[in-house]
C-alpha cells in the first residue's frame, strides 16, 4: 500500500512546475498570428441518444492584416466514430481514413444525404462527411464541389440512438452510462486531400500554387467529443458570455452594435460577412474604442474581463450522481487577440471544490502597429460547453 | 624548537599515553575559539567506528563486527588474547601546539596485524596542530604481541589514546635542607627495552604529600633534592600495569632506579575484525562521514545515494530512485528492514530522515538476499545510530565516560533541525530530532507573484524519536517513532495551456509515521535474533479540479530472522517477513495513459472513474537462506524466499543463489571472514584481495495498486518477474584503493502491461517483457584521515515491450552513461572541500510527428500532442560540478560549524524535457535549476 504514496509525485513537479509557469519563453498561445481554431460549441455538450448535435467553429486566419483579403479557406467535417475503444481518439483514424477514401471521387456535391451508407457501415450508424470552403466552394479534392448548406463553420450529426445501449457498462458502476461520439474537422488555407495511411489524421493540407504541404499555421485538424447521457441526468448547457468589460468600459449588447461586439454564433466568420462595415475614422465615432500603440517596454496595461454570470458555473451532474458531492464544473476563460498581447491567455473561471473565481480578468498590452485589434473571451467548461464574446478595438 | 630548548624555557613537554592518569591541563573558560581539527568530521563523537556506550554493537545483519570493550563481551570466535605493546614510540611535539599551548589526547585507530605491526594508524580522534600527524607517524612505529584467537594471529583494530601533555612550569622548590639527594630514574618497556615517555612518575611523601613529574622522550624523570628517607615511588602510565615500590633516598647521593612496566590493553577498545558473511553480490555502504560531505547534496544522505554506480540522475525536483534501468517503483527504501513509503520529502529537495540520525546506509543495486522481497529493483536499508552519550572534555577530547548529553541545531536555506540526545534511566538511552523545512519562506512570494493563491504553504516536517537499551551485553533493543508531513495547497488562477482543465484547486499533502522495535540477540555463539515490528500510517491527499487521490492505509511490517551456525562453515539464516496493511483507497481521476498507448487527450477532460476501496492488504513472506563455505575462499549463499498476497490471491517461489570467491588474499589467507562491496573494513596482511562473485535469482513484484483495481485496472493481473544475473571482480589495489566492476544483466517478464483485449479495450495485462544490461565500474578510495572519494560509471541499457508483437523500446529513465567522480579533502584547521563532477546520458522524451504534431482538442481548447515512437529522442546529456566547502570552529564546549553547497557550479543546467508551444511545432528545452547555492549553519555540543 506504500508504494502508492510515491505514484504521484511526478505530478507534483510538473503541477508546480505549472503554477509558476516555469517554462523559460512560454509562447503566447492568445497571440493570433496564424489560421486558428479557439472553439468549438456544440448546441448540445451533452447529448441524449438519437439528439441531432449541430456544432459551430470559431476560427480565425491571423495571417490576414487588415488590408489584405481574406484568404480562401476549406472546412472538413466528419462524424461517425462512436464509442471507440477506450474512448481513444486515435483510434478512429484507421476508420476516417477509410471512410475519406470511400467519399474520394464521389460526386458528394452536398454532405450525403442523413443515412445514406457511405461504404463505412459501423453498428451505430453512418458517418457523415462535409467539406465546403469559405469563398462559397466546396473541397473538389475531396468529391465536394457545392457549399454547405449551413456555410463552412457550421456541422450537425445525429448520435445514434442505441449508442449508450450497445456499449458495455462502465467498469466504475457508480458512474451513470454514458456514450461517446467523435467528430473531427479540418481548417485548411489551401486544399484539403486525403492522407490514406491510417496511421494518423487522414487529411492534409496542400498549397494549390505551389504543390507544397501546409504546416500548422496555415492548417488545423482536431475533433470535438459529444458525451451522451440517458434522462435524468441534467444536461449540460455552454457557459454563456455576456460581454466583455475593457479598461472601464464594459462592451454589452445593448450598448453596443455587432461591428464592435458580438456574441456566440454572429461571431463566427460565416456570419461575420453580413457584418456592417467598419468606420473609416475610427476614433471620432463614439462606438469605438481607441488606444493607444504600445511601443516600448513599459506600455499601459488594459484589463480585460469576461462577463460570465457565476450561475453558470452548474454543479456537474455526472459527479453528483455518481458521487453525490456537489462538485462544480472546472471553467477557465481564454482570451485571444490578434494583435497585442495578454499577460496570461488562460484564467480560471471556476473550481470544482473552491467555486467561483472572481478575479478571472487579463491584462492586454496593446500592439505596436496601428489598426484594429479583435479580441476574443471565450470561456469553456470540463464537459464540452463554451461560449465566446468577440469586441473590436482600434489602435491609434 | 627542540625539547631541549623548551625544557630550557621552563616547559615540561611530555608524551602520556593514559587517558585515567594524567587530566588535561585546563585552559581557560574564556580561551579563544580554535580551528576544529583535521580530522574531525563535524560529527562530535561521531567517528566512522563510535563505540557504543558499552558493549558490543552487532552492526547490522551481514556486517557484525564484534567490538567488545573491557569485558562485557566475548568475541565470535573467543577467546581473544588482546594485543600488547612492546615497542612505544615517541612523537615530536610541534612547535605550533606548544605555541598555541595546544594540549589533550588524539585517539588512533590502529590496525595491527597478525604479526603485531602497525599497518594503519587513523586519525578518530585530533587536536589539528600537527599533533595527529605526530601521533599517527609515531604510532606506525609501535610494535605490538599480536592478537590471537584461539592461539592463532589475528589482525585486529584498536583505539589508542595518545595523549600530548604540556606541563605548567614547575613551583621552584623550597632550599634544600642540609641533608638531601636526588631521585633519578628511568621507566623501560618491559621486553622491549624501551624508554617509555610520558609515564607520570609520583612521589609520595611522608604525611602523603606528593609530588608528580613525567617522564621524558627518554623516559628518565628526576626527583632533586629530596630529603632523605624512604619514599613510596608509583609509576602510571595507561595502558601499562601500575609499578608501586618503595625507594630510599640517601642524604648527598643521587639514587638512580630502572624500572619495567609491563603493557596492558585493559583500557583499550579492540575492534576484531570478524565480519558475518555477505548474503548479497553486492552492497554499496555509505558512512557517515560520506553521506555528509558529498558535494550537491547539502549534506542530505539519502541523496548522495544518487552518486553511485547503478543510480540514474533523476529528473530535476522529482525525488526518484532509478536502479539498474528499473522503474522508480521497483526500488524501495527499508529502515532496519521496515519498509517506509517515500525517501524524499516533495522535491526531492530533502530526504525524510536527516543525517544525523544515520548510521549508516546500505545500498543493493541487484541480486539482493532472499531476506527482501516484494519487488525487482533494488533495495535501500538505512539504520539509524544508536545514541551517542560518550562524554567529552575541553575542546571535544572524548573521555572514557558515558552518560553525557548532546545537541545539535543545524539551519540553511531549506530547513532547519535540531537534535538532542543522551541518557535516560539506567543503561537507557535517547535521541530526538526534528526538523522543519523553510521553503514557504521564499515560495510563497515566488507562487503569489506567479498568481497563486497559496492556501497552505509548502512545507515538510519530520520527527524522529529513538530509545535504546542493551538488556544483556549480547543484546540490543531499540524503539523508535519516525513521522513525515509535507503539505502544499494552493489555488493556480493561469491554468497551463495545454492542460486548462488542470488549473484552480490544488492540493497535495503525505504523511507516514513508523513506530518501530527493534531486537537482536546473539542468542549463543551459534544462534542470533533478530527481529523487527513496525506499525504506523501512510496518508496521502492529493486533489486538483475534480481530480482526487486520497489513500489511508496502517502498515504493519513485522520480521524476524534467526540465523544458526549449523557447522564450520555452515549457517542458515530464515525468517518470516509479514506486511499487513489496512486501506482506504479513494481514487476520482481518468484511468491513466501507458508508454505505448494513443494519446489520450488532455487529462483532465477525459471522464473521471471513482474507486473507493477499503481492505486488508497482507502479505506473507517466508525465506531461507545459508551461508556455506565448501572452502574458505568460497562463499556460497543459495536462498529461497516464497510470498503471498492476499489482494492479487497469488503465491509465487524466488529462488536465489550468490557466490563469491578469494582469488587472492580475502577471508582465506586471513582465517576471517570479509566484507564485501568494497567496503572491506580490514586491509590484508600480505595479499591485496582478489574477488571473484556473481549471483543469478528470481525476483518478483506484485502489480501496482491501480493496475488490479475493478475500475482503473484488471484484477487478476498477475505480478511482474525479473531474473537478475550478475558477474563481477573485485580488486584490493592498496590499503585504501579498490577497484570494482560488476556486469549485470536482468531479463524481464510477465511485467504487468496495457493492449487490446479481445474486447477492444485497453486493460492490463502481463505481456509486457524487457531487459537491462549493463557495466558498473567503482573505483574508490575508502575514507583516511583527510581524503575520500571515488569514481563511478555505469554504461547500461534498458528496453521494455509492450506485447510480443509489439516493437521494443528504451525505458523512459534509460540513462546510457552514468559518470560520477568526487573526492573530499581535509585541509587542516577544520575546512574541507569537496567536489563532484558527473556527466550523464540526456533524458528520453517522445517526440512528437514531423507531419502533424498535435491536434486540436476543441473542448479542452488546447492541442494535445500526436506522439511518435515512445522515447525515441534522447535530450541533451548532462554534465555539472558540485562543490562543497565546509569550516568548523572548536570551542571549549562546543563547536560551530558552517558550509557552502554550490550545486552546477560552472552554470549548466540540465536538459529535463522538450517543451513546446501551444501547438507543438516549436520545442526548447526545459531546464532545470541553474546555479545554485546553498549555506549551512551548525552548532553541536
Amino acid at each position: 500500500m506504500s508504494r502508492i504514496l510515491r505514484s504521484p509525485f511526478w505530478l507534483w513537479g510538473g503541477l508546480l512546475c505549472s503554477a509558476l509557469s516555469c517554462e523559460p519563453e512560454r509562447e503566447v498561445a492568445s497571440l493570433l498570428d496564424s489560421l486558428r481554431v479557439m472553439a468549438v460549441q456544440k448546441d448540445r455538450p451533452y447529448a441524449r441518444p438519437g439528439d441531432s448535435v449541430s456544432l459551430q467553429i470559431l476560427w480565425n486566419d491571423g495571417r490576414r492584416n487588415n488590408e489584405a483579403p481574406a484568404r480562401d479557406v476549406q472546412i472538413a467535417w466528419v462524424s461517425g466514430c462512436h464509442n471507440p475503444a477506450s474512448e481513444l481518439y486515435a483510434l478512429c483514424f484507421a476508420q476516417l481514413a477509410m471512410l475519406a477514401q470511400t467519399a474520394t471521387g464521389a460526386d458528394a456535391g452536398t454532405a450525403p444525404p442523413s443515412g445514406a451508407p457511405l461504404g463505412f457501415p459501423t453498428p451505430l450508424g453512418f458517418p457523415k462527411l462535409q467539406c465546403s470552403s469559405t469563398s462559397g466552394g466546396g473541397c473538389p479534392s475531396l468529391g465536394f464541389f457545392a457549399p454547405a448548406p449551413a456555410g463552412p463553420s457550421s456541422f450537425d450529426f445525429q448520435i445514434p440512438a442505441e449508442i449508450i445501449a450497445v456499449r458495455p457498462p462502465p467498469n466504475d458502476p457508480t458512474l451513470p452510462p454514458w456514450g461517446l461520439s467523435y467528430v473531427f474537422f479540418a481548417i485548411c488555407a489551401g486544399e484539403l486531400e486525403l492522407d490514406t495511411s491510417g496511421e494518423s489524421f487522414p487529411l492534409r493540407c496542400r498549397d494549390a500554387s505551389s504543390g507544397k504541404l501546409l504546416g500548422s499555421d496555415d492548417f488545423v485538424a482536431g475533433y470535438s467529443a459529444v458525451y451522451s447521457y440517458d434522462e435524468p441526468i441534467v444536461l449540460n448547457t455552454n457557459p454563456r458570455v455576456d460581454g466583455v468589460e475593457f479598461g472601464d468600459i464594459s462592451y454589452l449588447p445593448a450598448e453596443w452594435g455587432q461591428g464592435t461586439l458580438c456574441l456566440g454564433a454572429s461571431c463566427v466568420p460565416d456570419a461575420e460577412q453580413n457584418a456592417p462595415a467598419l468606420p473609416e475614422d475610427p476614433c471620432s465615432d463614439p462606438g469605438v474604442v481607441c488606444i493607444d500603440r504600445c511601443e516600448s517596454d513599459d506600455c499601459e496595461q488594459i484589463p480585460v474581463l469576461a462577463l460570465v454570470d457565476s450561475s453558470q458555473a452548474q454543479t456537474d451532474s455526472v459527479l453528483a450522481a455518481q458521487l453525490g458531492q456537489q462538485l462544480s464544473e472546472q471553467m477557465w476563460v481564454n482570451y485571444y487577440a490578434d494583435g497585442g498581447e495578454f499577460e496570461s491567455g488562460t484564467r480560471l473561471l471556476s473550481d470544482a471544490q473552491r467555486g467561483w473565481n472572481e478575479d478571472h480578468g487579463d491584462q492586454f498590452t496593446a500592439p505596436a502597429e496601428p489598426g484594429w485589434v479583435n479580441i476574443w473571451a471565450i470561456s469553456h467548461d470540463s464537459r464540452g460547453g463554451t461560449d465566446w464574446a468577440r469586441i473590436r478595438v482600434y489602435v491609434r | 624548537m627542540t625539547m631541549d630548548a623548551l625544557k630550557n624555557r621552563g616547559f615540561l613537554s611530555a608524551i602520556a599515553l593514559s587517558f585515567a592518569l594524567a587530566p588535561a591541563i585546563a585552559l581557560a573558560q574564556t580561551a579563544p575559539p580554535s580551528d576544529a581539527s583535521d580530522d574531525d568530521d563535524g560529527q562530535r563523537g561521531e567517528a566512522p567506528n563510535s563505540s557504543p556506550r558499552r558493549g558490543a554493537v552487532p552492526s547490522g545483519q551481514g556486517g557484525g563486527i564484534l567490538r567488545p570493550k573491557k569485558k562485557d563481551v566475548e568475541p565470535e570466535k573467543a577467546p581473544l588474547v588482546k594485543p600488547k605493546i612492546v615497542h612505544f614510540e615517541n612523537a615530536d611535539y610541534p612547535q605550533a601546539a606548544i605555541d598555541a599551548a595546544v594540549s589533550g589526547v588524539v585517539v588512533l585507530s590502529l590496525a595491527i596485524d597478525p604479526t603485531g605491526a602497525v599497518t594503519e594508524a587513523k586519525i578518530h580522534q585530533g587536536l589539528g596542530y600537527g599533533l595527529d600527524e605526530a601521533a599517527r607517524d609515531a604510532a606506525l612505529k609501535f610494535q605490538w604481541s599480536p592478537a590471537t584467537v584461539g592461539g592463532k594471529p589475528v589482525p585486529v583494530k584498536i583505539l589508542f589514546p595518545y595523549r600530548f601533555t604540556l606541563a605548567e612550569p614547575e613551583a621552584a622548590e623550597p632550599e634544600p635542607p642540609p641533608t638531601v639527594g636526588n631521585l633519578i630514574g628511568t621507566i623501560l618497556v618491559a621486553g622491549a627495552e624501551q624508554p617509555l615517555a610520558g609515564a607520570e612518575v609520583i612521589l609520595v611523601k611522608s604525611g602523603g604529600t606528593t609530588q608528580t613529574t613525567l617522564t621524558g622522550a627518554d623516559g628518565k624523570f628526576v626527583f632533586s633534592a629530596v630529603l632523605a628517607g624512604a619514599y613510596q615511588l608509583q609509576v602510571q602510565a595507561a595502558g601499562f600495569e601500575p609499578v608501586d615500590l618503595t625507594e630510599t633516598v640517601v642524604a648527598g647521593e643521587e639514587t638512580d632506579v630502572t624500572y619495567r612496566v609491563a603493557a596492558t590493553t585493559e583500557e583499550l577498545e579492540v575492534t576484531v575484525v570478524a565480519d558475518r558473511p555477505p548474503r548479497e553480490v553486492t552492497r554499496r555502504t555509505i558512512d557517515r562521514r560520506q553521506m555528509s560531505r558529498i558535494p550537491g547534496t547539502s549534506g542530505d544522505a539519502l541523496r548522495s545515494l544518487q552518486s553511485l554506480p547503478g543510480v540514474a540522475r533523476p529528473p530535476g525536483l522529482i525525488g526518484f530512485l532509478v536502479v539498474r534501468g528499473s522503474a522508480p517503483q521497483d526500488t524501495r527504501a527499508f529502515i532496519s528492514g521496515a519498509e517506509f513509503p517515500l525517501v524524499y520529502h516533495f522535491g526531492g529537495l530533502s530526504s525524510v530522515i536527516p543525517t544525523e540520525l544515520l548510521d549508516r546506509i546500505d545500498f543493493y543495486p541487484g541480486n539482493f538476499s532472499a531476506k527482501y522481497g516484494r519487488l525487482m529493483g533494488g533495495i535501500i536499508d538505512v539504520e539509524l545510530r544508536e545514541p551517542d552519550t560518550q562524554c567529552h572534555g575541553d575542546f571535544g577530547d572524548p573521555l572514557d565516560t558515558y552518560g553525557c548529553f548532546h545537541g545539535m541545531a543545524q539551519f540553511d536555506l531549506i530547513d532547519m533541525r535540531v537534535m538532542l540526545q543522551g541518557p535516560i534511566a539506567g543503561d537507557w538511552t535517547f535521541a530526538a530530532a526534528a526538523r522543519r523545512s523553510w521553503i514557504d519562506v521564499w515560495l510563497t512570494p515566488a507562487l503569489e507573484a506567479a498568481d497563486a493563491g497559496v492556501t497552505s504553504a509548502p512545507v515538510y516536517h519530520d520527527y524522529q524519536i529513538i530509545a535504546e537499551t542493551k538488556p544483556t551485553p549480547r543484546s540490543r533493543l531499540s524503539l523508535r517513532f519516525i513521522a513525515s508531513d509535507d503539505e502544499l495547497e494552493l489555488l493556480i488562477k493561469n491554468p497551463p495551456d495545454q492542460e486548462p482543465g488542470f488549473g484552480g484547486n490544488l492540493r497535495f499533502a503525505t504523511s507516514f509515521t513508523r513506530a518501530q522495535i527493534l531486537y537482536r540477540n546473539a542468542l549463543s555463539k551459534s544462534v542470533d535474533l533478530d527481529t523487527m515490528v513496525s506499525v504506523g500510517s501512510d496518508i496521502i491527499d492529493f486533489s486538483i479540479a475534480s481530480v482526487q487521490f486520497q489513500v489511508e492505509a496502517m502498515p504493519v511490517h513485522a520480521r524476524s530472522e534467526f540465523g544458526f551456525k549449523i557447522a564450520d562453515g555452515i549457517r542458515l539464516n530464515t525468517g518470516l517477513d509479514f506486511q499487513i496493511a489496512p486501506y482506504d483507497v479513494y481514487v476520482r481521476a481518468p484511468p491513466p495513459p501507458r508508454p505505448g498507448e494513443p494519446a489520450p487527450g488532455p487529462f483532465t477532460l477525459r471522464p473521471v472513474s471513482e474507486s473507493h476501496e477499503s481492505g486488508l492488504g497482507f502479505r506473507p513472506s517466508w525465506y531461507a537462506e545459508a551461508e556455506v563455505r565448501p572452502v574458505p575462499k568460497w562463499l556460497l549463499v543459495p536462498g529461497l524466499r516464497a510470498d503471498y498476497a492476499r489482494d492479487s490471491g497469488q503465491g509465487e517461489f524466488s529462488p536465489r543463489l550468490m557466490s563469491r570467491y578469494d582469488l587472492f588474499g580475502g577471508s582465506g589467507d586471513r582465517g576471517t571472514w570479509t566484507t564485501q562491496g568494497g567496503n572491506a573494513e580490514a586491509s590484508d596482511a600480505g595479499t591485496r584481495r582478489t574477488t571473484l562473485k556473481g549471483g543469478a535469482g528470481v525476483f518478483r513484484q506484485p502489480p501496482e495498486y491501480q493496475e488490479t483495481d475493478p475500475v482503473f485496472g484488471t484484477p487478476g493481473v498477475d505480478s511482474n518477474r525479473s531474473i537478475h544475473y550478475s558477474v563481477g571482480v573485485e580488486q584490493e589495489i592498496t590499503e585504501h584503493l579498490e577497484l570494482g566492476v560488476e556486469g549485470y544483466y536482468k531479463d524481464m517478464q510477465n511485467l504487468v502491461s496495457r493492449g487490446v483485449s479481445a474486447t477492444g479495450d485497453y486493460e492490463y495485462n502481463n505481456e509486457g517483457s524487457g531487459y537491462v544490461i549493463g557495466l558498473e565500474t567503482l573505483f574508490k578510495y575508502k575514507p583516511d584521515k583527510r581524503f575520500f572519494g571515488w569514481l563511478a560509471y555505469t554504461l547500461s541499457r534498458s528496453i521494455r515491450q509492450n506485447g510480443p508483437d509489439d516493437d521494443e523500446y528504451l525505458m523512459q529513465f534509460d540513462q546510457t552513461h552514468v559518470f560520477t567522480i568526487l573526492g573530499n579533502y581535509r585541509l587542516g584547521h577544520g575546512w574541507e572541500v569537496g567536489a563532484r563532477w558527473r556527466y550523464v546520458s540526456g533524458p528520453l522524451t517522445s517526440p512528437v510527428q514531423s507531419s502533424l504534431p498535435a491536434l486540436y482538442a476543441a473542448d479542452a481548447a488546447a492541442y494535445t500532442p500526436l506522439r511518435g515512437d515512445p522515447f525515441s529522442r534522447r535530450l541533451p546529456n548532462f554534465h555539472a560540478v558540485d562543490v562543497r566547502i565546509d569550516k568548523a570552529w572548536q570551542y571549549k564546549s562546543w563547536r560551530l560549524s558552517a558550509y557552502m553547497d554550490v550545486q552546477n557550479a560552472y552554470n549548466n543546467p540540465a536538459t529535463e524535457q522538450l517543451l513546446y508551444n501551444y501547438n507543438f511545432t516549436k520545442e526548447r528545452y526545459q531546464t532545470g535549476l541553474p546555479l545554485i547555492p546553498s549555506f549551512g549553519l551548525r552548532g553541536e555540543f
